[in-house]
């Protein structure tokens, strides 16, 4: 398809993007959006350093290879460098949604499905509140100069509420999302909206805020996620350790990072924000174990991270969009359920805080969360909501502090948002898992 | 029918930086179109990445328009003004050669640490016209240099940030500056034994903007979601207190107009007049349905219809210095506080990862991490000590510094 320089290792990767975007203000249309984009991502590798370019223009892809490659330092047998001989090989075709797809569902039926909901919205309480219909269909080429031919598609949809709350001085706001693979999905889920409004308003009404300290937190499903993406997640990218002695020391696979309940997962195979059948370098996702029996297991890798470090390939290299070139991201990462029933974790806490729904998080040396919901654990019951701006532990003993996981388990993608690395914001990930009970964070 | 066309062009060239050595170069050129049209009171949009024909957006839109999205509002006409920002030019070839100089002295001079990330070179020309007479261009180019430090003997994901933003790069000016800041992250010291301490945000925006936007939003004040809300030329906060929303693309780095076309009087609109509330952001729906003065403050993508989005405020300067200010005490200058948030009411509370003590003129070393609180109400209220002018602080053309007092929680 491509003429691919010699002395050079090359792969071109083409998007062919669907999505729409409804949305309403209370019942009245503010916008509706129907994107067909299509556009490449070029890559270049002279064995030394790598050269990009974008390009809307998919009769100019040839060119732009071309001209990239005026910039390099062509290398004999370049097919031996290191980097190069870890790239996978596939000749594939994984298309999904061709039934079932969302392009097939009229604008009209999916305006329905969002305004009927918004009917369901009556509290006076509730001042304003907005709700967004989205979705979006990817088909993938990747060709590569190695001989990868590979075309896949992946698709998603969601809907998303937000919502202001006021009682009296005090106000707050709250959300509700579902996110879906097929438009099915998000059909016949009123009652989930109405108990996500009905504990919106009762939290604005009877929320004090939280006495600042240390305390055990126990985590729902959606913050045990993000927990888990911020405190151990961004640790895993391999990328951040290049070059780094130090840091490949503190986090040496077989290290034990945690009880022996705790396992951690990152797989590009679950469907859903992270699904990732083929990276955005053509290699194979997968399932992996990053932490497995309380011990470090593998890292997340691209294909010049495991040449590196001389490990396996992981399938973990993913681009925001075609503008961007392919890092070292996660796809879906979470711990694993466990085998203890939720309230009898929560009949152990003695004075504590749980934190159901988030608004943000980060991680760094110290992770954090910043929570939307909370209550306060009293005597081994859930009681009174609570507001807190951030909880805060350190990446290092947070995952040592794990002490309970329940069988309870959910996996879940955000409507909207995403995660952040550098300059690209946001990526779609999956995220999720048991309720975790954490000791020694602090809460402010 | 009123048309109305909206175009985005991105040039950008990206020199990546990895292990301290220059490893990828990355250009763009990618065009970015919007077409809107206006008809008896509905509005249809379409819009396209790409250079596809103006003929083929306007049918799409006239499409849109079966849609029957209201907008009853007048659209913005009879203006036309460009504004040009473009200052300093790269190749690819020079940036590269830059970022080498640069990284050449961080390796040779601070070997104990490893810097990455990128350094970024955009130009942008958005142009917004309509057949009614507006005709807006704004025109642009600048430089960021972002490098994540990270001590060779630290397991951290990273330590500290150093870093630029503008349009008028002194490359001696940002070594120099840097060799100071670089010299304090060497020395620990300790953090003062006191509870509160005056603290130095140079990046205070980015603390304020989820609470201004949402309670300075004025669909939200008027809908009576702000904790404002109703308090339109109450006092809120010091008297020395003066904020405002900017359209000053000096002072943001961002267009001199909203995509409404609104282009503001001095660039400017006053939002907290000395610590009275006086505005909240409206743009045309928000000020018609509320009744509130139209203040602009419209964005969105290319091919969204505008709305009020998330907005940072600016404060005005003092006249005086900040160690003048300080009368002596020493104050904490924040590089890194991640992950913090208000609560509804106000309430404050952050980590700070990385963080240098300072005098007001000279860092003196790099403090353990640590936790701040306060309130809204206080860090604009009791606790302000003022938005400082520093032309010894270059991360920017225009340095600004917010500084506030704390509550400090040691780990």
């Amino acid at each position: 398809m491509y003429k691919f320089p010699e002395g050079l290792y090359c792969d071109v990767r083409i998007e062919d993007i669907y999505s729409t975007a409804i949305t309403y203000k209370k019942r009245e249309l503010q916008s509706i959006k129907v994107r067909n984009n299509k556009g490449a991502f070029i890559r270049v590798f002279d064995g030394e350093k790598w050269y990009f370019t974008s390009t809307t223009d998919l009769n100019s892809i040839q060119i732009s290879i071309d001209e990239l490659a005026e910039m390099t330092n062509p290398k004999e047998q370049i097919e031996n460098h290191p980097i190069i001989s870890k790239f996978e090989v596939h000749k594939d075709q994984l298309i999904q949604y061709e039934e079932n797809s969302i392009t097939d569902i009229s604008v009209e039926e999916k305006q329905k499905l969002i305004l009927d909901l918004l009917y369901t919205i009556d509290n006076p309480i509730i001042t304003n509140y907005q709700g967004v219909y989205v979705d979006k269909k990817v088909v993938k080429q990747i060709y590569t100069s190695k001989g990868s031919e590979i075309k896949f598609d992946k698709q998603t949809c969601g809907v998303k509420f937000s919502f202001d709350l006021k009682d009296g001085e005090k106000t707050d706001s709250g959300r509700y999302s579902k996110a879906g693979i097929v438009f099915d999905d998000l059909v016949g889920i009123e009652n989930e909206l109405e108990i996500e409004i009905s504990k919106s308003i009762d939290f604005v009404k009877w929320a004090e805020n939280v006495e600042p300290g240390e305390y055990t937190v126990l985590f729902g499903p959606e913050a045990a996620g993000v927990f888990t993406h911020e405190s151990f997640g961004h640790k895993s990218e391999s990328d951040f350790m290049i070059g780094d002695e130090t840091m490949k020391k503190e986090w040496a696979i077989g290290k034990t990072i945690g009880k022996p309940i705790l396992n951690i997962i990152e797989a590009g195979t679950v469907l859903g924000n992270g699904y990732t059948p083929y990276d955005d370098e053509g290699n194979k996702g997968r399932k992996n174990y990053i932490i497995k029996d309380g011990k470090l297991k593998s890292r997340l890798h691209s294909t010049e991270t495991a040449a590196i470090l001389e490990e396996e390939l992981t399938g973990n290299a993913r681009a925001m969009n075609f503008e961007y070139e392919p890092l070292v991201r996660m796809t879906t990462t979470y711990i694993d359920k466990g085998n203890r029933p939720l309230v009898d974790i929560i009949g152990e806490i003695d004075k504590g805080i749980f934190v159901d729904t988030i608004k943000h998080g980060s991680g760094m040396s110290t992770f954090t969360i910043a929570p939307a919901r909370s209550y306060i654990i009293e005597n081994g019951k859930i009681t009174k909501p609570v507001k807190v701006s951030v909880v805060t532990g350190s990446v290092f003993e947070a995952l040592e502090n794990v002490d309970a996981l329940s069988e309870e388990f959910e996996l879940l993608s955000f409507v909207g948002g995403g995660c952040g690395k550098m300059e690209q914001y946001p990526l779609p990930v999956g995220f999720g898992g048991p309720y975790t009970r954490v000791k020694k964070l602090n809460v402010q | 029918m009123v048309k109305e066309y909206l175009t985005i062009d991105r040039k950008e060239i990206t020199i990546k930086v990895a292990g301290n050595e220059v490893n990828a170069i990355r250009t763009k050129n990618i065009r970015k179109k919007g077409v809107r049209l206006y008809e008896n009171n509905k509005i249809g949009i379409a819009g396209c990445i790409g250079d596809l024909d103006d003929e083929v957006l306007v049918e799409q839109a006239k499409d849109n328009l079966k849609a029957n999205i209201p907008y009853p509002y007048e659209v913005t006409k009879m203006h036309k003004e460009k504004r040009i920002y473009q200052s300093q030019t790269y190749t690819p070839v020079e940036l590269k050669k830059l970022t080498e100089d640069i990284l050449e002295v961080l390796k040779r001079e601070y070997n104990d640490y490893i810097f990455s990330h990128m350094v970024v070179y955009g130009e942008d020309v958005i142009t917004l016209k309509n057949d009614q007479g507006l005709d807006l261009k704004h025109t642009d180019s600048q430089l960021n240099i972002g490098f994540i430090l990270k001590e060779k003997s630290s397991a951290n994901l990273f330590d500290g940030f150093i870093g630029y933003g503008g349009r008028n790069f002194d490359y001696n000016r940002f070594i120099n500056f840097n060799r100071k800041y670089l010299d304090a992250y060497q020395k620990k010291v300790k953090l003062p034994k006191v509870k509160k301490m005056p603290v130095v945000f140079i990046e205070e925006k980015s603390m304020f903007r989820s609470f201004f936007s949402k309670n300075l939003n004025g669909e939200i004040y008027g809908t009576d979601g702000s904790i404002y809300s109703g308090k339109m030329g109450e006092k809120l906060f010091s008297e020395r207190v003066n904020m405002f929303y900017s359209q000053d693309p000096e002072k943001t780095g961002d267009l001199f107009f909203d995509f409404e076309g609104k282009v503001l009087k001095d660039d400017k609109i006053q939002l907290i007049d000395h610590g009275k509330l006086v505005n909240v952001l409206a743009d045309k729906k928000t000020a018609k349905d509320y009744g509130l003065p139209y203040t602009g403050g419209a964005m969105g993508e290319y091919d969204s219809r505008p709305c009020l989005v998330d907005f940072d405020v600016c404060f005005d300067v003092e006249d005086g210095e900040l160690k003048t200010a300080l009368k002596g005490q020493m104050a904490i200058f924040i590089v890194i506080s991640s992950g913090g948030d208000f609560t509804p009411d106000g309430a404050y509370g952050a980590p700070v990862q990385a963080a240098l003590l300072y005098d007001g003129v000279e860092f003196l070393g790099k403090l353990d991490e640590f936790s701040i609180s306060s309130h809204m109400n206080k860090m604009l209220g009791e606790d302000y000590i003022g938005t400082f002018k520093s032309e010894d602080i270059y991360m920017s053309d225009d340095q600004e510094l917010f500084v506030c007092y704390m509550d400090i929680i040691r780990e």
